[in-house]
Order: structure tokens, then C-alpha cells, then sequence
């Protein structure tokens, strides 16, 4: 078995807050244009 | 949209060789706040974009290699309104853009529209309304030829997602003419309507029909030429709610197949739809959710796809070879395999024996191993909306959770999107009754089950979901130890009083009775009334701008915690609406939420 034994209550997360919101962006409504294959996204 | 830059959303463009660049500008923030939730906020017709700014909402116009926006629309009405557009869509010959048009008064409720722009001139002017007379409109389109007008339209106190009419009618000289409805009406719920290449009609159209194996109790596809004719016959859904204009679900390929994402017992599938044929094929792909589906003229087929172990990205797919590419992924953090928690969809029987749906997920962190004996405290997520739903797919936010410790249980209660009519119906007058009873239901199941720790449940949620957890905190008190409400509903009177016009019925459809002689329902169904059933501690997060959820509802209930004499923490954050935007709030509240829980359940 891999890992230091705890309980899970004594598990500290695998990633940070800062990473689970770091460099992240929403992205939505794309929209394509003919054969340019441009997309806009956001 | 970038929480790095305090939320702002900015138009990206991939040009021809994979190239990105920003074609929003510093200083603009492409978002409309029609319905207060937005959507549709650009349309790009050839060289030229038009946007919604955020502040001032007007229409800009930008040449897409230009650095310079110019206002195509006034910063008030002449009437002393503010005009807001979303759903922007440009005519075929780029000389008119059609919109949902709202009115924004400071004295009386805000009036709606289908309202056309004329774009020759590049002057400033007010549009001109084109559709009046319903309360509500959405998904504006032109035909590819550009004679034929769509779109959608309801009336209080539906919504779009009880009863609405999908409308046609001949645009002609800046007006419409010969309008008449298509389909719909009472008890249909229709989205996406889209005209193919060869100018017919198509849309995602249910109906409240009672019978859940009847193919009308889902949202399938229809076309509709001079009679409606149903294209897909699937106990599946092709549609989804209408809670933010600019969606799409399914688009056009080169030989008028339809490229669609269907929604069956909590995953997505992206399907070809033979619609002469009528017949369905899997796209294979190791994907489970799929949102905003567009192709293009050579077969490409672009989409937001997500799975369980990936994080959102935009696809393209070309559909002929079925190779996938990824062209922007959401975040550049990748967590290793080992510390991944796969969920697993499950359906358990609820206390009036029905059935219920939900996502667990136990915890895994590879840097540690539990004891064989030990069983985790479980943290239960309770989505928003509360029509909408959950998908199972990888979030960043879940994993944090999971790799603490917890398992997680991410509740798809009745009355949630994704499964028929007749379930997304079943909270119709029971909001806060048997939805609650499902996430209580599914907490016990889990227990039962002896996957976790039944001295040890959490309960988060935001929005309609923290009105859960107020609501599952105060009717089952000994199940839930501690609570995290996002913007959560404490008093639905407070609500209803302040709430927008969007949403200003839909509470009186999920209580069955309305102000004011349905007061008693209201004041039982909101939590600020049975804080005396409360045994255990809250944590309340609220921005100072919400504008659905306003921040005298949260404050409500954190002021009747203090007097109770009950643990709590009241967190406002300056500037921030309905959902947090800025990665620092964001932080700073799951780390708040992670001490607090700590603090309750396992320090103490």
C-alpha cells in the first residue's frame, strides 16, 4: 500500500485552494465563422 | 472569465493557423445582465465583432483587428430606461443585429423585447422593438436566407422550462409579419430552436404528458416545416434549461446530420442524429459532458467537454476521422492520476418510494492510506439552479475535497434536469420538501451502505443549494453536524420581495401558492423560520452586489444564528454577485470553509 498511513480525517487536501482556483478560466459560448474555422471563446 | 482579472469575460479568437489572442480589450467586459444571468453577449460576423460591455451595457462594435470599441447604442433610452441586449445574433447579410432586448426602469419592472439594430450606419442609436406583448423572449435567429424570424417566447408566471411558444415569422423591412406559433404552449418546454442549411426548422421540444416512459416526457428532438415532425425518440434529453441566453446544444453538419449532445442517467453523449432516417449514432470519446456544440463549414464540430478525470476544455472535432483536439483547456493544473476521485453514479430508493439520483465519490489522495477499520466524514454538495443539475464530471473543487478526506456526495434531487419532465416536475410545489428529503434520503443511503461515517456530515451549497442547506440543517438536525451556505435562501419572503423579474414567479411554482395569501407555505418553507431546530454551526458566504440572492436575506439568517447563540461566520465580500467571480474570494472561501469544517467535525 502507497501512502502514509492516516486516517482520513487527518488527510490534508492535494491541492491548495490557490491552485483549485489558480490560472482557471470559464469558458462558454463559442461561436464558429464559415470555413476560417475561427472560434471565439472566453 | 478570469477570476485572475477580478471576473472579467473577454472574447478570445483561434484564427486559421491555432492562434490565440484577446480581442476584448483591457477595460471591457464582455457580459450582459438580461435576466441577470446573461449569455449571447457577442456575435462576430465577418471582420467586425459586437459586444455587451458590463458596465455601462451598451453594444460596442470592434473591427477584430482593431484595438478601438465605438457605443453603437445610447447610455440611456430617451424613455430614461437602461437598455440591456443578450442573445445577439447578426442577419446573414450583416446588416442588422437581432437581440433580446430588456428595458431597465429605476420606478417599475423591467420590460422585454425582440429588438433589431440597423448596422450601416455604425451611429448611435436606440433599437427598434419588434416583438412586444410577452414577458419574456429568447434565442433570437434568422434563417440562412434571412426572410424567416425565430424565436422564443413565455409568460409569467412560467418558466422557460414549464411553458413556452416557439414563434416564426417573415422579417421584412425592420418589422415582422405573418408571425405564428410554431409549437408550444402550455405544459411544452421548447429550447434551442435552429434553422439548417436548407432554412427548416428545428427545436428541443418536451411535454408534461404525465407518463415517464413516454418519449414526450423528454426533451427530444423536432423539425418543423408545415407540420411538426419528431426527429428523436429517446428517453433522453437533448435540451436543457434556459438559465443563460447563448447556448447551444446541437448544430448542423455539411449533409444536415445534427451533431448533439443527450443527456441519460447523469452523463452526456455526443450523438449524430440522421433526421431522414431518424436514426442515432455514438460519437465515441472518453468525454461525459458537453456544452456549447458549433460546427463549421468543413465538418469541424467545436464544444466545451469535460470528463471525469479532466478538467474543461475546448474541443474540435473533425467528424469524419473522430479526431479529437484540444484547443484551450480551463485551468493548466493537472492533479496526478493517484489523487483523482472517480465518481460513481448511483440511484437509490427515497422515502416515498421513488427514486433518486446522485454522484459519490470517496476520498483518494495518493500521499495517504486510511486505516482498513476507518470510514470518512462526508461532505454533501447540493447543486443550484434548483432546476439544473450535476455531472460527474472533474472539478477541481470536488477533488479538494476528496483528497482531504472526505467522500462526497453530489445529489441530483427531483426536480434536477437530465431525466424527463415528469422528474424535473416532481418539485413543482415541494421545493424544500421532497428534494430536501432526497439529499437526507441519499445521506442515509450512504451510511447505510457503511461507506461513511455518519457522525461526521457536512452540507455546502450555493444559491437554491444553500437554501438546501439551510433547509436539510433545520428539518433533519441530527443528520447534518455543520453547513456551508454560497448565497443561500434563508427566507423565501425576503426573496420573493427582492428578487428580479426573471425569477419573480418561479417561487410561487415550486412553493404552489403565491404572495400574499400563500404566506404561511412561504414562512414554512424558509429556513429564517426554524432556526430553532438548528443543533449545528454555519458558515455563510455572500457577496455585497447579489442582486438574486440580496445580501439582507444572508444576514438574516447569520443575525438569527447570533441570537440563538449557535456557531457561525458571516463572510461578505465587497463587489462580489451572484457567484463568485474574483480568484481571491474564491480562495479565501473554500479555505474558510475547510478550517471551519475542521474545526466543527474533527478538532472539536
Amino acid at each position: 500500500m502507497k501512502g502514509k498511513r492516516a486516517p482520513f480525517t487527518e488527510w490534508k487536501p492535494a491541492i491548495s485552494a490557490e491552485e483549485v482556483f489558480s490560472d482557471v478560466i470559464g469558458l462558454s459560448e463559442i461561436q464558429t465563422e464559415g470555413k476560417k474555422k475561427r472560434i471565439g471563446l472566453r | 472569465m478570469r477570476p485572475i482579472e477580478e471576473g472579467r469575460y473577454v472574447i478570445v479568437q483561434r484564427d486559421e493557423t491555432g492562434k490565440l489572442r484577446d480581442i476584448t480589450q483591457p477595460g471591457f467586459n464582455v457580459r450582459t445582465r438580461v435576466h441577470e444571468y446573461g449569455g449571447g453577449a457577442y456575435a462576430a460576423f465577418n471582420n467586425i465583432i459586437y459586444f455587451v460591455n458590463f458596465k455601462d451595457q451598451r453594444i460596442y462594435r470592434q473591427l477584430e483587428d482593431s484595438s478601438k470599441a465605438h457605443p453603437i447604442t445610447p447610455l440611456k433610452n430617451g424613455d430614461g430606461s437602461l437598455g440591456k441586449y443578450a442573445s445577439l445574433t447578426v442577419s446573414p447579410d450583416g446588416k442588422k443585429l437581432l437581440f433580446v432586448y430588456e428595458k431597465e426602469y429605476d420606478t417599475k419592472e423591467n420590460a422585454n423585447f425582440l429588438a433589431v439594430l440597423n448596422l450601416n450606419s455604425g451611429e448611435i442609436s436606440e433599437p427598434s422593438i419588434i416583438a412586444k406583448g410577452y414577458d419574456f423572449y429568447a434565442d433570437p435567429i434568422f434563417s440562412p436566407t434571412g426572410e424567416k424570424v425565430a424565436w422564443l417566447q413565455w409568460d409569467h408566471p412560467y418558466m422557460p422550462w414549464d411553458s413556452t411558444e416557439l414563434m416564426v415569422g417573415t422579417f421584412e423591412k425592420n418589422a415582422l409579419h405573418d408571425v405564428k406559433r410554431v409549437a408550444g404552449g402550455r405544459d411544452s418546454a421548447i429550447c434551442f430552436p435552429r434553422f439548417d442549411r436548407k432554412n427548416k426548422l428545428y427545436f428541443v421540444m418536451d411535454k408534461a404528458v404525465g407518463d415517464p416512459s413516454s418519449s414526450e416526457n423528454w426533451w427530444n428532438l423536432y423539425c418543423y416545416t408545415d407540420k411538426i415532425e419528431r426527429i428523436t425518440s429517446e428517453q433522453a434529453e437533448f435540451g436543457e434549461p434556459h438559465w443563460v441566453f447563448g447556448q447551444s446544444n446541437y448544430d448542423f453538419l455539411s449533409d444536415n446530420r445534427i451533431i448533439a449532445k443527450m443527456a441519460k442517467d447523469g452523463a452526456d453523449y455526443l450523438v449524430v442524429v440522421d433526421p431522414k432516417k431518424k436514426s442515432l449514432s455514438l460519437v465515441e470519446n472518453d468525454l461525459s459532458n458537453y456544452s456549447n456544440i458549433r460546427t463549421d463549414d468543413e465538418d469541424s464540430v467545436f464544444f466545451i467537454g469535460a470528463s471525469n478525470n479532466k478538467a474543461a476544455a475546448i474541443y474540435s472535432l473533425d467528424i469524419d476521422s473522430k479526431n479529437l483536439d484540444v484547443l484551450k483547456r480551463s485551468s493548466s493544473i493537472e492533479m496526478k492520476r493517484g489523487d483523482i476521485s472517480m465518481p460513481e453514479f448511483i440511484t437509490y430508493s427515497t422515502k416515498d418510494e421513488k427514486q433518486s439520483h446522485g454522484f459519490l465519490y470517496m476520498p483518494k489522495n495518493s500521499r495517504y492510506a486510511a486505516p482498513e477499520d476507518d470510514i470518512p466524514p462526508l461532505l454533501v454538495l447540493a447543486h443550484g439552479g434548483p432546476t439544473a443539475s450535476t455531472r460527474g464530471s472533474f472539478s477541481f473543487i470536488i477533488q479538494f475535497w476528496t483528497s482531504a478526506g472526505f467522500a462526497v456526495i453530489d445529489v441530483d434531487y427531483r426536480g434536477s434536469t437530465g431525466y424527463g419532465r415528469e422528474y424535473r416536475d416532481a418539485l413543482l410545489s415541494l421545493w424544500g420538501v421532497i428534494d430536501a428529503e432526497d439529499v437526507a434520503d441519499a445521506v442515509r443511503y450512504v451510511i447505510k451502505e457503511g461507506k461513511v461515517d455518519g457522525s461526521m456530515v457536512a452540507v455546502r451549497g450555493g444559491s437554491a443549494g444553500g437554501y438546501m442547506v439551510q433547509r436539510v440543517m433545520t428539518r433533519y438536525p441530527d443528520l447534518f453536524k455543520v453547513g456551508a451556505s454560497y448565497f443561500g435562501i434563508g427566507n423565501l419572503i425576503t426573496l420573493v420581495e427582492h428578487t428580479h423579474k426573471f425569477e419573480s414567479h418561479y417561487i410561487d411554482n415550486l412553493i404552489g401558492t403565491k404572495l400574499p395569501e400563500g404566506e404561511k407555505e412561504y414562512k414554512d418553507r424558509s429556513p429564517i423560520n426554524h432556526l430553532d431546530r438548528l443543533k449545528a454551526p454555519m458558515i455563510i458566504f455572500q457577496g455585497s452586489n447579489d442582486k438574486i440572492v440580496t445580501p439582507d436575506c444572508s444576514r438574516e439568517v447569520a443575525r438569527a444564528l447570533k441570537e440563538r447563540g449557535i456557531e457561525y461566520e458571516y463572510v461578505e465580500y465587497e463587489g462580489e454577485s451572484h457567484g463568485f467571480r474574483t480568484k481571491n474570494n474564491n480562495v479565501d472561501s473554500l479555505n474558510r470553509e475547510f478550517t471551519f469544517y475542521r474545526k466543527i467535525l474533527i478538532i472539536r
